[in-house]
């Protein structure tokens, strides 16, 4: 679901209780223990999308961002080592 | 903590240094990383393959890794440690890790390891590099 999310994308408190299941008090009770990360703009909060990773994908943004990052390369070298492990020995 | 490599982390290290492979393998918790003999000879041949500097891997095994030595034959290792793979091939990482008294296997290919047997009867933990250095934060 979080590689659905756009990463420059903001969100309201309620808007990110709706995808959490979570009640509107609930996400406020995270913001205000530090656990969801949010700017007060004004009177109001506005969530960023990097701030819900971990909730989405147990990682951390920029952990999140360093795996995509192997992935990429990741089918040619399991197919050499594949390759090179049935002929090993 | 002792830490297996399983050989798709070393190169995708080699490959990227923004990955979470090279994040975590020139981390702070270096020298706890082993790759064994086995390992060793299928990086050179991987490295090949891949038209990647022998040099660099030679670099990242001398400052970074560990190596343990395996002197069982490839086929008594397929037999004994077999059963905690989905690919028999992959056998020889598992023998490796408990050989060096692991806690964890490092890999991306987590699907072709039998992760609950190997934590029940092994008591070593299959991750993906992320996901180590993510515990390695909540150890903060």
């Amino acid at each position: 679901m979080f590689s659905q999310l756009n990463s420059d994308k903001v969100y309201t408190p309620e808007e990110v209780a709706q995808m959490l299941k979570l009640s509107k008090n609930t996400v406020y009770d995270l913001i205000n223990r530090g656990e969801l990360i949010a700017k007060k703009i004004g009177k109001v909060y506005r969530i960023p999308a990097n701030s819900l990773s971990f909730m989405f994908t147990g990682l951390d943004y920029d952990l999140y961002q360093a795996e995509k990052e192997d992935i990429q390369n990741l089918d040619k070298v399991q197919k050499a080592i594949k390759n090179v492990r049935k002929n090993l020995g | 903590m002792t830490i297996f490599v399983d050989s798709d982390v070393v190169i995708s290290s080699l490959l990227s240094t923004t990955g979470a492979s090279y994040l975590l393998l020139q981390g702070k918790i270096a020298n706890s990383f082993y790759i064994s003999s086995f390992s060793k000879q299928e990086l050179e041949q991987v490295c090949e393959r891949l038209d990647i500097k022998k040099d660099k891997l030679d670099s990242l095994i001398r400052k970074n890794l560990q190596m343990v030595e395996i002197d069982k034959q490839l086929k008594d290792i397929k037999n004994k440690y077999g059963k905690y793979v989905y690919d028999i091939n992959d056998a020889h990482i598992v023998a490796a890790a408990v050989d060096c008294h692991a806690g964890f296997i490092i890999s991306y290919n987590i699907k072709d390891y039998k992760i609950e047997k190997i934590r029940n009867d092994l008591n070593i933990i299959v991750f993906k590099p992320s996901m180590l250095l993510q515990y390695l934060r909540s150890l903060r």
